[in-house]
Order: C-alpha cells, then structure tokens, then sequence
C-alpha cells in the first residue's frame, strides 16, 4: 500500500482515477437534479413529502394521508386558533403502506415527539401498488433512507425498477427534451409550494353533481392495508404517540358504509379515536357551494379552515395538546409562515377579482 | 489530461447508452406530451386468456331472464360497443362525439386524473354513466356503467336484475371470473357483468388502458 503512495507514476494514477470518479459523480448528479421535475408549475402535489425536511421546527400535530389531508386542513389555522404546530405529510393517492413509511421517516427525523398523528383512512379501498406517476410523487421526495428503499419495494408497481428510484436519473434521462427555464431556477433551490404540507386554493368550484358510485359486492379491506395500520398502531404505540384516525368529509370518491364499519371496528379493538367527518358537516360549517375549489373532492381554504377550527378544539380537548403561541421563538416562526400564507390568499383573491381564476399557487415567489 | 477526458466521456456515454436500453419512455403525468399519446393497450389475444385458475365460480340456481332479447351487433366484431337511445357508444372514442349526438349530459363531474395529465371526467345521462380520460385537450371514453334496470346491453339485451345464467347464454362461457365479476374480453374493451347471488347487480363496458 506504501509503494503505491511512493511511486511518481502509480500515485499520478491514483489521482486521475480518483478525479475522473469525483467528477463522473459530479456531473452524473447534476443531471439528476436538472431533468428530475421540479414541481413548480405542473403536479405542485410531487413537491409536498420533500418539504418536511426543510422544517427546522418540531411538532405536536402530525397529519398522514392522501389529498385528503393537504387539502383540506389548515395548518396556519390551527396555529392561529390553537397555538397547535403541526405539519401534513399528504400526497396524492399515499396508500397506507406510503403512510406508514412515511410516518417512520417523520419520527426519524422529529427530535421531539409529536404527542398525536393523525391517519385519513380513505387510501384503506387499495390493496395493491397502483400507479407508477403517483409513486414518484410521495417517494422522490423522500430522503434517501433505510425506510425510503423500505418503502419503494413495498410501494413499486411490478413493472418499475426500484434503482430508479434510488437514482431518478434513470427514469427522468429523457426529459432533456422538455428542459425550460423552470428546471434552471430550481436546481439549487426548491419551489415552496405549501405551508407545512399545506395547500393553499382560495378558488371556489361548487358542488353540481356527485356522481354514483360503481356498484361493488367486495367491501372487504386487504389484509395488506390492514397490515400496515397496525403497524401504524404499533409504531404510535412504541413511541408514546396517540394515533387517531379520521376520514374526511369529501363528498367525492364516495365512502361506502361497508367501509365505515371496518375502522370502527378497528377503531375500537385498538382503543383508538375515530371520527368520520361526513357526519359532522353542518357542525364543522361545511358548504358545499363556497368551500370546495373542485366540486366536491376538496376542501377550499375557506372550508379547511373551518375543518381545521372544529378538528382542533377536539384535539386539544382529548389530547390536551399545548398552545406553543406564548413561546416567543416558536411563535416568530409561526407568525412568518401565517403572513406567507395570508399574502397568498390575498394574492389569488386578487386574481379571481381580476381574471376569474388562480395562477399564483407557489408560496415563496410572491411579492 | 487527454486520456481523463476521454475516460469522462466514455463513462457518461456508457451510462447513456446503458439507461438508454432499459426502461420505456414515460414522464411524469402533467408534463407527458407526446408520449401519453401513445396509449398501450393490451393485447389483442386478450381474449384467449383462460379462466383465473385461483377463483372458484359458485354455483347458482339460475332462472331464465325472459327480458332477455337479441341485439344489434355494432359493426366492430373485435369489440364491444353499446348503442344508447340510437348513438353507438364506442370505447377509447372522443366523448365530444357522443356528446353531440346525445346533448348535453343530466350532470358532468371532473376530478383529476389518476393516470394522466389532464382531467378524468364523468357525463351522466338516464341510466348511465361515461367516464373519460384526457389526452391531447380531449377526452376518451374509458367506461360506460349502468345504474338502472332500464338500461340493456346492446347485444343480448342484458340489464341490472338479470340472472348471470342469461348472460353467459348471451355472450357464451369464454369469460373471466373473480369475486363476483363476470368479465368478457374483445381486443382492447371489456364487457363485465358484476353479480351478488348470481343476480347482476353492475354492467360496465371498460376499454383497456395500460398506464
């Protein structure tokens, strides 16, 4: 090994190889991170799981689950009414196995505990990976772990290949084609596109039809989404957390009885809370005409705020969960993130006067 | 300096060359163009799929449909097709087509799209719904589901209530079973008939997209 460092030539070669390596890295990441989507203008949704890193803050709320929650909880409302921290780890179509792995990651990363989490349980109908696009939108955007390989071989469809998603390289390679000015900006940065897995629609699309449900005779959880609840239950319980389970009040993809009677009986066999907020709907305020931006599968921000106002006084009452708005730094974090989220409310209110419509949905790019 | 960069280009041109053999072009939805319009389906030989050997078929006592009537067969023998008040209903067609035979729809919903870029919407008339898929700024159909009994299918004259046994005299024992579903399989559509107690209970005309 000595002679290697002693010898001129052998050493020179050491070097060169060693650069050329450095530099292959280099470059090959690079172009990673170029052609990989940068969410800032299409699919917002695939930016949402990257964001929990940048949050330098502990929490005691942790939302999981589907659209369902990033849509339609506000976290800034739960701040202002209740001095509640909380962050959402929501993307489109999570399953439950996304979610458990994606509850894993968030409690490897907390220093401090969140005293409660909560698990929407409308992804419980899918047994089975489903779409590849959906998959790169939650697990691209996790940091590379143990728990995120964990996650992509459970969530992989059986035509992806799992080292794509250990180097997008080789899924994104083709999209040198559609390179813009956008993937430029974002290569050292990330767009911001919610306030702590929050997103923000201040439009209104109300509700004109709901269509009917396809008739089905199976109703019939799977014993994988059922497996990855109770780990659910078990990762909660080792860590002291209480788990609470909710479904939201989205009128839209339907939620049948049959499935209703599952989480309560789930609910009950593990002693945890469960609340189906379709029942609550006038208590909570909802209206469907004002407070959904898409006819009824989401919330507006109008109605998650008042979803978030009836959610968190129960929260706080069951779980006594404490009001962090007299610690002066945390309160300054809070108060920064609320003017942000209060300037782009004004700011698509402002274009809906004008135009009819939004175009201002990043959080970081306003005036 | 020459042979280390020489040694460089040979490194990234093989990893080029290497990804460039493997996966299928597909990009993220909202930013796929040209490449969501190639819409894969699944072989033609679909058809001659045998039965799933896992799932058992219960048996039924079964009672003739007496509603049960000879159709008329769309002029597309390699698929299914349904005819509703006098338009023929084709699956992977422009809806707008069926739209302006038909008039406008009782009530139209929109959500997005679970597999592409775009919006997935759903038109309902009497009786039915059609659900599309979006590409190239137009929508497909991708279904055509029944939700009353006045309703039948176009060849054989099926409808919600009818005994599965009707069905299989219809469209013959050449199907797929599983949990209920009775599913039969012409190129790229599917005619399936899902039943409880072996009375039918769903009629969805499907086109088969692979994502």
């Amino acid at each position: 090994m000595k002679r290697i460092f002693t010898n001129p030539d052998t050493r020179l070669r050491v070097i060169k190889i060693t650069t050329a390596i450095v530099v292959f890295v280099l470059i090959f990441f690079s172009l990673q991170r170029l052609l990989m989507p940068k969410y800032a203008s299409f699919a917002l949704e695939g930016g949402l799981i990257r964001e929990y890193y940048n949050s330098t803050m502990d929490q005691d709320l942790i939302l999981i689950g589907d659209c369902e929650v990033y849509a339609n909880f506000s976290t800034i409302a739960l701040w202002e009414e209740f001095g509640i921290t909380s962050f959402i780890r929501g993307s489109p179509q999570q399953l439950v196995w996304k979610s458990y792995y994606l509850l894993e990651d968030t409690l490897r990363h907390a220093n401090q505990m969140p005293q409660v989490v909560v698990f929407n349980v409308m992804a419980m109908q899918y047994g089975e990976p489903l779409y590849e696009p959906y998959n790169r939108l939650t697990l691209d955007g996790m940091r590379m772990s143990s728990t995120k390989i964990r996650a992509i071989q459970t969530s992989r469809t059986e035509d992806e290949d799992w080292l794509s998603y250990i180097f997008p390289f080789f899924r994104f390679k083709d999209n040198w084609r559609y390179l813009s000015s956008e993937d430029f900006r974002y290569f050292f940065r990330d767009p911001q596109v919610s306030i702590n897995g929050f997103m923000i629609r201040s439009d209104v699309v109300p509700v004109s039809f709901i269509p009917q449900p396809m008739p089905r005779v199976d109703f019939q959880f799977s014993d994988m989404a059922y497996y990855y609840l109770e780990r659910m239950v078990q990762l909660t319980n080792e860590h002291d957390i209480e788990l609470v389970l909710i479904k939201a009040p989205n009128l839209f993809p339907y939620w049948f009885s049959e499935w209703d009677e599952q989480i309560v009986a789930f609910a009950e066999k593990h002693d945890l809370l469960y609340i189906n907020f379709l029942n609550y709907q006038d208590e909570i305020g909802l209206d469907w005409y004002i407070h959904s931006f898409n006819a009824g599968l989401h919330l507006n921000v109008f109605g998650a705020e008042l979803m978030s106002r009836y959610f968190g006084r129960i929260l706080q009452e069951k779980f006594d969960l404490p009001d962090r708005r007299s610690e002066p730094d945390v309160a300054a974090m809070w108060d920064a993130m609320a003017e942000q989220y209060h300037n782009l409310i004004r700011i698509q209110q402002e274009e809906i006067a004008s135009t009819g419509r939004i175009s201002t949905f990043l959080i970081d790019t306003n005036p | 300096m020459k042979k280390l960069v020489l040694l460089l280009a040979l490194m990234i041109l093989v990893t080029f060359i290497l990804t460039a053999c493997g996966e299928e072009e597909v990009d993220v939805p909202a930013e796929d163009t040209e490449e969501t319009q190639e819409v894969d389906v699944v072989p033609d030989d679909a058809s001659d799929n045998e039965q799933l050997a896992e799932t058992t078929e219960p048996e039924y006592n079964y009672i003739d449909d007496t509603d049960a009537h000879e159709g008329t067969t769309p002029d597309a023998p390699d698929a299914f097709a349904f005819i509703f008040r006098d338009v023929l209903i084709e699956m992977n067609q422009d809806v707008s087509q069926v739209i302006s035979a038909l008039g406008d729809p009782d009530g139209e919903f929109e959500a997005p799209s679970c597999a592409f870029d775009g919006i997935d919407r759903i038109f309902a008339y009497p009786g039915i719904q059609i659900y599309t898929y979006p590409l190239d700024d137009s929508d497909f159909i991708h279904t055509v589901a029944f939700f009353d009994d006045s309703i039948r299918t176009t060849e054989g004259g099926i409808r919600l209530g009818a005994n599965i046994q009707a069905v299989i005299d219809v469209y013959g024992d050449d199907y797929e079973y599983e949990v209920g579903m009775y599913t039969f399989t012409r190129g790229r559509t599917v005619l399936e008939f899902l039943t409880d107690d072996g009375i039918v209970i769903g009629i969805s005309y499907r086109y088969l997209i692979e994502i």
